[in-house]
């Protein structure tokens, strides 16, 4: 019975690609509070369900019903990001902060800060310096590594 | 008790190296299992050189690095090559060079399914990356343990003109790691089962150790005074030398009269108190044994303070004072000691011998102390030692008791009689009842046995008219040795054979008649006569009558004593037993007859012959007989 439960639990959070659910949680946890450090409650945009579970077992993370209520958007796939070019259609001015889940998705739209994403197994934490300056971000020092001036 | 414990402790020991052995079976698996991986990684080490000396032979002298920046065809081909190198053992090759920011960018992918674009940024996350791209030596790198996929990971530099350039990263799969280890799985699993079970025994047989020796000391002591048992003295004398340990029989005197004024609860009270006295008296070593009831038996190691012991005890035990309901009163104690001699093996004996000496204590109003000396000339009987001795120098010789018929008054036979002579007083002769019980069940039992029927086949043949009868005990005859001494001797001489009878003493009961009346068959046939003596007493019984075929019952010589003291109750039975004797065809013997008048009650009866101190004390052959010319 075990089995089939540590089964079930790997299955579901397969995408989180072998980080736990309190490793993930603690990451994110650490983003927002240096991404939206003026935050008590960050809200958060996530379509994902893993992701959802994920962030429903913080206190301080509250889902946001769409992207305008949101202080940040989680971009796990494409169709995020097209809900997202949407909306920024109409809301040129938005301030909500995009990070990705994919490399790729972080090519894609110049208005992502950031990913974390896994490579050749291997977690991968990755920053643009110039997009983190236009939403006047400044990293902690034990993060200043992972930033980058371009891809 | 220390047989079972040391039995316990050679089973453990068998399993403690039995485990050992699994442990160590567990370790040289491991072993092999690690050899074999560090085969795996000098394999992607091989694999690494091969893989750069490739690619340097393709770009034909150029740097390596340049082409791959400025050349995208050749990158797709090296990136096919390397692709040929990926197997289920390497999860990923790929090569890595540093931007001028100091990120890791990918150079070249094996990937074919999912291959990461020329440039892409990289972040090891693993400073051994680092170290191996500045010292340029290759370095195997065990990966964090959330990289689930990763077990191991080989870091080759490609260098160029002493400067690294390149990075190449040859991930060794977890999975593969796994696999190896697979091979030896079955046996690691046997060893672990192994290793449950082992160790189960030893929880199981230390469980069964505890309860053993929980049983034991259950078994071992008298619940009531916590002395020792009855069971305890049977088993320590299994494994100690009697001869070792003095003994020291206490019993206390009226104690029913404790009972009988206060209650039994009184009278456990008194023994329990008389315990622990006797307790704070005895050495440290001595064991208190209770024998049952009132009577209890000490068992000293000899150290040559058994009288000191037994008077202190004597004395402090009869002043010592009970209380009961407000009632002080004091209980006498009688006390026979033994100074067990050197030889003496039997428990029996010597509690027999303490039993009588504590009788004659009883018999003289109680209340004393009694010894029995360790010396001969006190105990009355030999050591083992001194017999073996005696026998050795063949200290020994036959006494011959004549037999009269008694309708003509003539001596028709003698009954050899055996004794040892005395080694520090050859005139001293010392009859059986100083040394048969000692030797009894001891090979100088059978040794003597065929030393007196050495003697008696010479005295028949020395006389030849003489006819002699020999005592044997059943164990004699049922022991190969004797019989086939018997034997040779009846059929080398045949003259001799009808001039001998055996007597047999029957001091065990016969469980196999069988077995009895073939060996009687036997000595029957050489035309030797059988007697069974002391018919009457023990187990010579009228089974015999029934089961065997015999020539002479030798009428017991207690029964024949009784004529003197109830004559007409005794010459009843004896009477039943002429006609019982006659019916079946058997000669009777009158033995102990030791005054006329119990010669002519026997005569009268019709026994046909009598043997006894009236008609001739047993005496060398030549007193009767005359001497040799």
């Amino acid at each position: 019975m075990k089995r089939l439960i540590l089964f079930l639990f790997l299955s579901a959070y397969g995408l989180l690609y072998a980080m736990d659910v309190k490793s993930t949680l603690k990451v994110y946890t650490k983003l927002f509070s240096v991404l939206v450090p003026k935050k008590q409650i960050v809200h958060v945009y996530v379509d994902d369900p893993v992701y959802r579970d994920v962030f429903a077992r913080a206190e301080n993370i509250a889902f946001a019903k769409d992207i305008g209520d949101a202080d940040f958007v989680l971009v796990t796939d494409s169709n995020i990001l097209g809900q997202y070019r949407k909306w920024k259609q109409t809301h040129p001015l938005s301030s909500a902060i995009l990070f990705a889940t994919k490399y790729s998705l972080l090519e894609a739209n110049k208005d992502i800060i950031g990913a974390l994403y896994w490579r050749k197994g291997r977690p991968q934490l990755l920053f643009l310096s110039p997009r983190l300056k236009a939403h006047h971000i400044r990293l902690p020092d034990e993060l200043s590594n992972y930033a980058v001036t371009s891809l | 008790m220390k047989q079972s414990n040391r039995t316990s402790i050679y089973i453990l020991v068998i399993i403690g190296a039995m485990l050992l052995f699994v442990f160590y079976l567990q370790h040289t698996i491991s072993e092999n299992t690690q050899k074999l991986k560090a085969l795996e990684v000098e394999k992607a080490r091989e694999f690494a050189g091969k893989i750069e000396r490739y690619m340097k032979a393709e770009v034909k002298g150029k740097d390596l690095l340049d082409v791959l920046r400025t050349d995208p065809e050749k990158r797709k081909e090296l990136n096919r090559v390397l692709h040929a190198f990926l197997t289920k053992e390497f999860q990923y090759i790929f090569l890595l060079t540093k931007d001028r920011q100091g990120h890791y960018r990918f150079v070249l992918d094996a990937s074919l399914e999912d291959p990461v674009a020329y440039n892409t940024l990289f972040f090891p996350n693993n400073p051994a990356f680092d170290e191996v791209y500045r010292t340029g030596k290759p370095k195997i790198v065990r990966e964090k343990k959330s990289m689930e996929e990763i077990w191991l990971s080989l870091l080759y530099p490609i260098r160029s003109q002493g400067k690294t350039q390149m990075l190449m990263v040859i991930d060794l799969s977890k999975a593969y790691s796994k696999n190896i280890s697979s091979f030896n799985a079955p046996l690691i699993h046997i060893a672990k089962m192994m290793q449950g079970f082992l160790l189960l025994s030893i929880l199981f047989m230390g469980y069964l150790m505890f309860s053993y020796n929980r049983l034991q000391k259950q078994l071992y002591h008298d619940p009531l005074t916590g002395a020792y048992s009855k069971y305890f003295l049977n088993t320590f004398f299994d494994s100690n030398k009697l001869d070792k340990y003095d003994l020291m029989m206490i019993d206390i005197d009226e104690f029913k009269s404790v009972n009988a004024r206060f209650g039994y609860d009184a009278g456990d009270n008194v023994l329990q108190s008389f315990v622990s006295t006797v307790m704070e008296i005895l050495p440290k070593d001595a064991k208190l044994v209770r024998n049952g009831g009132t009577e209890f038996l000490v068992i000293i190691p000899k150290e040559g303070k058994i009288e000191t012991i037994a008077h202190a005890l004597f004395n402090i035990l009869k002043r010592k004072k009970y209380l009961f309901e407000n009632e002080v009163f004091t209980l006498t104690v009688s006390m026979s000691v033994l100074e067990t001699p050197n030889g003496m093996y039997s428990l029996q004996k010597a509690e027999r011998m303490l039993d009588e000496r504590m009788l004659e204590i009883k018999n003289l109003g109680k209340n004393g102390l009694r010894f029995i000396r360790s010396n001969k000339e006190e105990s009355g009987y030999f050591t083992l030692d001194q017999v073996r001795t005696m026998l050795e120098a063949e200290k020994l010789l036959c006494l011959y008791q004549p037999v009269v018929d008694t309708k003509t008054g003539k001596t028709v036979r003698y009954e050899a009689l055996v004794r040892l002579i005395d080694p520090e007083n050859p005139d001293v002769l010392i009859a059986p009842g100083q040394f048969m019980d000692i030797i009894k069940g001891t090979s100088q039992y059978l040794k003597l046995s065929k030393q007196v029927l050495k003697e008696v086949f010479g005295t028949l043949q020395a006389y030849p008219n003489l006819h002699v009868s020999v005592n044997l005990d059943l164990n004699d005859l049922y022991n190969d040795e004797v019989m086939t001494m018997i034997t040779t001797e009846l059929k080398n001489h045949a003259s001799i054979a009808h001039r001998l009878s055996f007597e047999i003493l029957e001091e065990h009961e016969i469980k196999d008649y069988t077995r009895v009346q073939t060996i009687f068959k036997q000595l029957k046939m050489y035309g030797s006569q059988i007697a069974i003596d002391d018919f009457g007493s023990g187990f010579a019984n009228y089974n015999h009558v029934l089961h065997l075929d015999i020539d002479v019952l030798k009428v017991d010589g207690s029964l024949i004593r009784e004529l003197l003291e109830k004559p007409e109750r005794t010459e009843k039975l004896l009477h039943s037993i002429k006609v019982l004797a006659d019916s079946f065809g058997y000669a009777l013997v009158a033995e102990f007859v030791s005054e006329e008048r119990i010669y002519r009650y026997i005569k009268d009866i019709g026994f046909e012959y009598a043997q006894g101190y009236y008609l001739g004390k047993p005496e060398p052959i030549e007193y009767y007989e005359g001497s040799l010319k």
